[in-house]
């Protein structure tokens, strides 16, 4: 068998008509942007409300969870929408990538792109988000300890929501992981740091999700070649 | 003569449905896979492309190829789907950049001018509707241009005449013929089809699918001399209807093939034979199938 390989970014550009890079910074912006809009709205709901000022309102803000909250809601949804688009046989291009270069092995290098993706447009947004934290130019309850707890969090949600793909009931799957995504990465940026000052569980949780990433996928990839790709 | 595809006994076997198929694809022809909803069509072309991993047997394509992993054997296939081959999100450009990344063999000056040719704009415009905003006929078109636009020795086609319009439809048998010239008796086309009266003058050979097998196969000449079209008046059809394979009737006339031996003797009392065409043969044959299922 003769089969050549695609590289992580050729197969993105492949299943979803833009490289690892361009993805990577549309996400962060995306992520970026939906944080911005909705704290603005907020913000100036609050302000218009209570009749204070901006920095009054930041401040009302991070004296409870909600601007923390709003922290998971773009990632969130934004990973349970990658995760959930496995291109099976029925869904549009289904049955074109099954028969591109590289068949099966494209499709494991678009699904790791879309991980590396994921990965880094939420550290990136996480960086940026902890720039504006120090700054205070938003308001966040549990400041930098909430930044770090979406990034950690929002891995291990990745490697449950992965685990969860193995579900055969569509309508069950997009249900329940869309739940699972916002019940561990909201109940760890809210919780955590309400729990501790310390930032190793954050590590802790870190390295669970590293871990859950690793074997959720292996599990994942032979699943779906034995029972879905074909 | 030469085969492209060798299909040996090849078997896909689902909870309701068995697909078992030994056929020959001649080389050089185009090929119409010609069968009722449910009689394995799709699943005989995802199969024979590697879309669909068969459970049994096996297909030998150009002589020694078996394998529809291998990535040289992928690039002499151009497959296209009945529906929804692209993502919906796609654009022309979209589709330009991936099928290069995808395929070895694709050729995008190739693909901007079939685009032209269908109406579709081009890739390289500015302003661009993504599939989704397409209609279904040229949706098709725009995979029709996509796999017309490499350079492969196999086409294999799903229903792709069953979106388009009439005028569209001839196109489609044009470019057939275009394809099929290009190589000089190289490449080889296989297609499946409801609209057999339209894709008549685009097909040389054909393959009669039922409930999962194949019932018929042969050169469409050689068919229309093997089998005649008989009909005649209501009367006359008891006295026809022993010697025909498929026979329906009203209040004042019958209809129905006959094998062709069987002429003189359809004569004889009083039925009327003729060539058939291949939408009458179809119907023929594939009646001929159900009646056979159903006993």
């Amino acid at each position: 068998m003769r089969e050549s390989k695609l590289t992580v970014s050729q197969a993105m550009k492949l299943y979803t008509g833009t490289g690892l890079a361009e993805t990577i910074l549309g996400l962060a912006a995306y992520d970026l942007i939906f944080y911005i809009s909705a704290s603005v709205c907020m913000t100036l709901m609050i302000m218009l409300g209570e009749g204070i000022s901006y920095p009054e309102a930041v401040r009302n803000i991070s004296e409870t969870p909600a601007g923390d909250c709003i922290m998971v809601f773009a990632p969130a949804i934004i990973n349970v929408i990658i995760l959930l688009s496995q291109y099976n046989k029925d869904k549009p291009g289904g049955k074109l990538f099954r028969t591109v270069k590289g068949g099966f092995d494209t499709f494991v290098s678009y699904r790791t792109g879309a991980y590396i993706s994921m990965l880094l447009s939420i550290i990136i947004y996480g960086g940026v988000m902890l720039l504006f934290a120090l700054f205070g130019l938003i308001g966040l309850h549990g400041g930098v300890s909430a930044v770090i707890a979406v990034v950690v969090s929002s891995m291990a949600a990745m490697g449950v929501v992965t685990f969860m793909l193995l579900i055969k009931n569509e309508a069950v799957l997009g249900i329940t992981s869309v739940l699972v995504m916002f019940a561990v990465t909201g109940s760890c940026t809210v919780l955590l740091p309400m729990l501790t000052d310390s930032l190793l569980p954050h590590l802790y949780i870190g390295i669970l999700g590293a871990a859950l990433i690793a074997v959720s996928t292996k599990a994942y990839f032979s699943h779906y070649k034995k029972h879905i790709w074909n | 003569m030469e085969n492209a595809v060798e299909i040996k006994e090849l078997t896909k076997k689902y909870k309701d449905f068995t697909l078992d198929v030994s056929a020959v694809i001649p080389k050089g022809f185009a090929t119409a896979l010609i069968g009722a909803n449910g009689a394995g069509k799709t699943t005989l072309i995802d199969t024979l492309c590697g879309v669909t991993a068969k459970s049994g047997g096996e297909a030998v394509y150009f002589g020694n190829m078996t394998d529809t992993d291998d990535d040289v054997l992928r690039n002499r296939i151009g497959y296209c789907s009945a529906t929804n081959f692209f993502p919906f999100d796609w654009k022309l450009k979209t589709i330009a950049e991936c099928m290069a990344i995808g395929y070895d063999n694709f050729d995008r000056a190739r693909f901007t001018e079939l685009c032209g040719r269908w109406s579709l704009g081009s890739p390289d415009d500015k302003k661009q509707k993504n599939i989704m905003k397409m209609s279904d006929g040229n949706r098709v078109r725009a995979a029709l241009a996509a796999v017309f636009a490499r350079d492969t020795d196999l086409l294999v086609l799903d229903e792709p005449a069953s979106s388009l319009d009439p005028l569209a439809r001839d196109q489609l048998c044009g470019m057939f013929r275009e394809y099929l010239a290009a190589k000089d008796g190289e490449r080889t086309i296989l297609f499946s089809t409801h609209n057999i009266a339209d894709m008549e003058f685009a097909t040389d050979y054909a393959i009669f699918m039922a409930h999962g097998k194949v019932v018929e196969q042969g050169f469409v000449e050689d068919l229309k001399e093997k089998y005649i079209l008989v009909h005649g008046e209501a009367q006359d059809g008891k006295k026809a209807r022993p010697l025909m394979l498929s026979y329906t009737v009203n209040n004042t006339n019958f209809e129905g093939i006959a094998l062709a031996d069987y002429s003189a003797n359809l004569q004889a009392v009083g039925a009327v034979t003729e060539r058939p065409t291949l939408q009458q043969l179809s119907v023929g044959i594939l009646r001929k199938a159900e009646e056979n299922a159903g006993k």
